[in-house]
């Protein structure tokens, strides 16, 4: 555990080297879609720029909303996509819980919704 | 007795040679070094590296971020790739590569980047050592029980896609020493892998279940216990036609031509006591027939990792995800659990592909008359440049005539006017993408 | 259920093996079946004598040479009299919009969003209560013609909704999850022979399922036009001396020594097919395969590809089956009304001028196309200007010897099944069945489980 710990304060440095050479990476997250779920790649990220690429790998169309769960927080959505077919878009996140969803009929309340935190 | 040790003359053409067939080609200088060590201590270099450094550019996409390998599609080949042109332990990630081959797992089935690149990091784990704990760690692989069906095969309802391919492809070879009934015995004793299905994550905590586990008899090569997935892979390992199974796929990915009696004997026997791997790739690679025999054709991904240590160059654009495709080698993603087609890289669809592979990776380096070096009207001159460039490969006479030819033919009208000037870069190009799609490159 | 907590992509159910034990095919939708042909060994190469790149299925026996002979040797004794030609519309095509009733008031309740407006499109002349979708002015004109025949209920009965599942049973022309051969794939295997790859043509860069044979091989092409060695920095007078070096690497002596001669077998190889496909490829400033006639233009690669086919066949190929998607997705679950329009627009056009190119070329009388889908869909449009998968689907014929008829009648929405879907008034088995013997000559009850049961339509004039 402590090495662990130590590798984490490493990376820590790391990224603030990083960051001190040049405006750091944007944080990347993968959302495969399918029906009828959605997979993050990670569950969790850091307020700021992200890039989030969307891949559908069912057989079906799906889109996909990304919104904070907070009063009047816009909602940003990824066109339709057909199977096999990905998107990248880039968003600014804050600090909160976004709720992400295929808003095509009933794909939601089929499962195809999920959690990501972002803090 | 010991199998018998190549000891004709070890100079920069066979150093060349174990660093293609070991790893990704040499660096520039790199075969001159280790052709001074002598044939012993460059295998043992090989099969016994220090701990790995990363030598050369950071990997980034084209647009200068880095690499995201788990987030972003193509991203874990583009990282692999990386690894494989800059690694100090080139056998490693060589064997790494071999692994990924022969238990073939692709992301397609899978669907999930992170499970192949951490199936990747326990193929890396186990390159070099023991192929026992490297088949019981892959067994219960999660990718691998996604990909086979491991988690689908329960006590009510068997499956036996992974037993199959346990003793077809994995450790016995097909319809070799097993029936119909040892797959389905083997599929029982497989029972038990499942994964918790977490909305927003996919399958997590792969574990063992009790609950779906067939505890009962079962009866395989003969041999009757109430067997569970460790005694299905002890007995496959224990089988006595393995050993030579093992040892003839082992060294068919160094060798193109299968060894004698004698020393395919003897390597059977350098593997049976403790299914070491080490021993065995030590003797294949010190062995006459690899510096004697015919050449081999460089895997794509061989092809374009040696062709970047080369050029100095580091991976840099995501190009080379579509363009591994074109060329026949997509990392993480074989066509099936067969693995690759080694015999058959080359056709018109993938010799094109090789070609884009090289206008990609030359690209950088592509001369003109408006910028750059002065190119010298001179065919010598120009094919010396296209072999410093690449790092001096060792190629045939005839095919350095060929290229001389190309030059002296292409340059005979450009001795004045806009020619004189226009020319020699495009020839100084063309000879450098036609010397790395040689036979000669192409293959090692 | 959720189909994710079984195996949750595509592929994954594509690649199940045929493993399970006894116990039938697992998973949420039942009788999921592998795709025919997965278990093919696939072998890349190239007919050297006549310049085609190809990906070669099943034959594994016989060396490259032996294709290329075999090619060479089928192509030298005439091409094939009779051609078909499938093309897929992927995704399950809408028929009520295809050839839509539009005076009947059940489909404006079923379809308040959705309906055509009465007064768009061409009226069917075969049935006074359709028309022709506005977009498919050019299967107008041919039906006009008397060049297509139009299956508007085409299905089997207890229709599967699964795109996998129905499209399979199109495929392996049985409504069985368990065969592994397409139904023209078993013609090839009874009327091929076993050195002609080009018998069987996926013009796509995979196999297309409906082809896959138990022994003979077929092939996959992509496309003859798209095979260059374009290198930076390298143009004009050298680039030619560049190609013509690409032969001289092939022909570089090898000694005998295997990985030598492959490399410089691929070279000589792709030089002498990049000049082979010189007629296919677009000269500078002009797009496209040399056609007699104009083809749609299009991102997409189907116009292209039948150019292609027709230059092929104009060239003698012996090609017997080609397999091919249509351009689009016809699994309009939403934004039905745009969709549809677009992709029924340039299947129906590149159709047409497939059909004018292989009339200026006078090879029409020799070439059928059936098209199909792997079903149609719902009646009652969803809340999201889309339709669902249904049941009974559209099935037409091309050419110039169909009948121009009707195959089965409009099976009409006052007696739906009880999904809400429409019914079959023609088995696709039984077209299958004609196709095989009025066209092809073969045995249809070698060849379709259960012909013998089978009506046949009549699908060529006297």
């Amino acid at each position: 555990m402590r090495a662990l710990a130590l590798l984490l304060a490493l990376a820590a440095a790391g990224a603030l080297l990083g960051a001190a050479q040049g405006a750091p990476a944007p944080q990347r997250m993968q959302v495969t879609e399918d029906e009828w779920s959605l997979a993050l790649s990670r569950q969790r990220l850091r307020p700021g720029i992200a890039l989030i690429e969307v891949f559908n790998l069912g057989q079906d169309a799906h889109d996909l909303v990304l919104q904070r769960r907070a009063p009047g927080a816009r909602a940003v959505r990824v066109p339709r996509l057909d199977y096999f077919q990905r998107r990248t878009i880039r968003v600014r996140l804050a600090a909160g819980t976004y709720a992400l969803w295929c808003s095509l009929p009933r794909h939601r309340e089929r499962g195809m919704s999920a959690t990501l935190r972002v803090r | 007795m010991a199998t018998p040790a190549y000891t004709g003359p070890f100079g920069k053409a066979q150093a060349e040679r174990l660093l293609w067939r070991a790893g990704f080609g040499p660096r520039p200088g790199e075969a001159a070094r280790l052709a001074k060590l002598g044939l012993d201590e460059a295998v043992r270099s090989l099969v016994r590296p220090g701990p790995e450094k990363l030598v050369g550019p950071e990997p980034k996409e084209d647009r200068g971020r880095p690499l995201a390998p788990v987030d972003a599609y193509g991203h874990d080949h583009l990282w692999w790739l990386d690894r494989m042109v800059r690694t100090s332990r080139p056998l490693v990630e060589r064997m790494t590569l071999v692994w990924h081959d022969w238990f073939a797992t692709s992301n397609a089935g899978v669907g999930s980047q992170r499970l192949m690149l951490q199936q990747n990091a326990l193929l890396r784990r186990h390159a070099l050592g023991s192929f026992r704990e490297l088949l019981l760690a892959l067994t219960v692989d999660p990718a691998m029980l996604l990909w086979l069906s491991g988690t689908e095969n329960t006590r009510r309802s068997p499956n036996e896609n992974y037993a199959r391919e346990l003793m077809e492809l994995f450790t016995l070879g097909e319809g070799n020493g097993y029936t119909e009934r040892d797959v389905r015995e083997q599929a029982r004793a497989l029972t038990g892998w499942r994964y918790t299905w977490r909305r927003g994550a996919g399958a997590v905590d792969f574990r063992f279940d009790r609950e779906r586990h067939d505890p009962g008899m079962k009866v395989i090569f003969g041999r009757r216990g109430t067997f569970d997935w460790r005694d299905a892979c002890n007995l496959c390992l224990q089988h006595p036609r393995h050993p030579r199974f093992l040892v003839e796929k082992l060294w068919g990915a160094f060798v193109p031509v299968p060894p004698d009696e004698a020393t395919r004997a003897e390597l059977e026997r350098l593997y049976r006591t403790d299914y070491r791997v080490r021993p065995v790739l030590e003797a294949i690679l010190r062995h006459p027939a690899l510096y004697t025999g015919p050449r081999m054709v460089k895997p794509p991904a061989v092809y374009l990792a040696g062709l970047l240590r080369g050029l100095g160059r580091g991976v840099d654009t995501a190009s080379w995800v579509w363009l591994g495709g074109m060329a026949g080698q997509r990392l993480f993603y074989p066509p099936d659990v067969a693995g690759w087609d080694d015999g058959r890289w080359l056709d018109t669809a993938t010799f094109r592909g090789r070609w884009a592979v090289a206008n990609y990776a030359l690209s950088p380096y592509s001369l003109s008359d408006r910028r750059g070096p002065t190119v010298p009207n001179d065919p010598e001159a120009i094919v010396a440049g296209a072999l410093r460039v690449v790092g001096e490969p060792t190629i045939r006479p005839e095919t350095r005539e060929l290229l001389l030819r190309f030059a002296r033919s292409s340059l005979a009208g450009a001795r004045t006017g806009w020619k004189a000037k226009a020319y020699p870069p495009l020839v100084a190009n063309a000879v450098r993408q036609l010397l790395v799609t040689s036979p000669d490159y192409q293959t090692c | 259920m959720a189909r994710c907590c079984s195996d949750y992509t595509r592929s994954a159910l594509l690649r199940r093996g045929v493993a399970e034990a006894g116990l039938g095919l697992p998973g949420v939708e039942p009788g999921m079946p592998l795709p025919a042909g997965s278990g093919l060994t696939r072998r890349r190469l190239l007919a050297r004598s006549l310049g085609l790149a190809l990906a070669v299925y099943g034959g594994s026996s016989l060396r490259p040479e032996a294709f290329e002979a075999g090619i060479e040797a089928a192509a030298a004794a005439g091409a094939p009299e009779r051609v078909l030609v499938s093309v897929f519309l992927d995704g399950g095509a809408d028929a009520l919009s295809m050839l839509f009733p539009a005076e009947d008031p059940l489909y404006r309740s079923l379809r308040p969003r959705l309906a055509l407006p009465a007064d768009q499109g061409t009226p069917f002349a075969e049935d006074g209560r359709l028309r022709w979708h506005p977009s498919l002015g050019a299967l107008a004109t041919l039906h006009g013609e008397g060049k297509l025949s139009v299956a508007p209920g085409m299905g089997y009965t207890t229709p599967n909704q699964s795109h996998f599942t129905s499209r399979h049973f199109y495929e392996v022309g049985a409504t069985s999850v368990r065969t592994r051969t397409g139904w023209l794939g078993r013609y090839l295997d009874r009327a091929g022979t076993p050195d002609n790859p080009l018998q069987g043509l996926s013009l796509d860069s995979r196999l297309q399922p409906a082809l896959a044979t138990a022994k003979l091989p077929t092939a996959a092409i992509d496309g003859p036009d798209r095979y260059d060695f374009w290198t930076r920095g390298v143009w004009g007078e050298v680039a030619e001396r560049m190609l013509a070096a690409i032969r001289d690497l092939g022909t570089l002596p090898h000694r005998g020594d295997p990985g030598l001669e492959a490399a410089a077998d691929a070279a000589l190889q792709s030089h002498r097919l990049h000049g082979q496909l010189a007629p296919f490829r677009p000269k500078e400033g002009s797009t496209g395969i040399p056609s007699p006639v104009p083809y749609p233009a299009s991102e997409d690669a189907f116009p292209r590809r039948l150019a292609g086919l027709a230059a092929m066949l104009a060239a003698g190929l012996p090609v017997r089956v080609v397999a091919l998607r249509a351009p689009g997705m016809y699994d309009t679950h939403d934004s039905q009304p745009a969709e549809l329009a677009e992709a029924l627009r340039l299947t129906a056009e590149s159709l047409l001028a497939f059909q004018r190119d292989l009339e200026a070329r006078g090879l029409a009388d020799r070439v059928l196309v059936h098209v199909w889908s792997e079903f149609g869909r719902r009646a009652r449009e969803n809340g999201s200007d889309g339709t669902d998968h249904g049941a009974a689907g559209i099935g037409l014929l091309l050419g110039s010897r169909v009948t121009g008829r009707l195959i089965g009648e409009f099976p009409g929405l006052q007696r739906l099944d009880e999904h809400g879907n429409l019914r079959a008034t023609s088995d696709f088995r039984a077209l299958y069945c004609a196709i095989l013997e009025q066209w092809l000559g073969a045995d249809a009850e070698a060849i379709v489980p259960g012909a013998r049961g089978f009506q046949r339509p009549q699908l060529l004039r006297a």
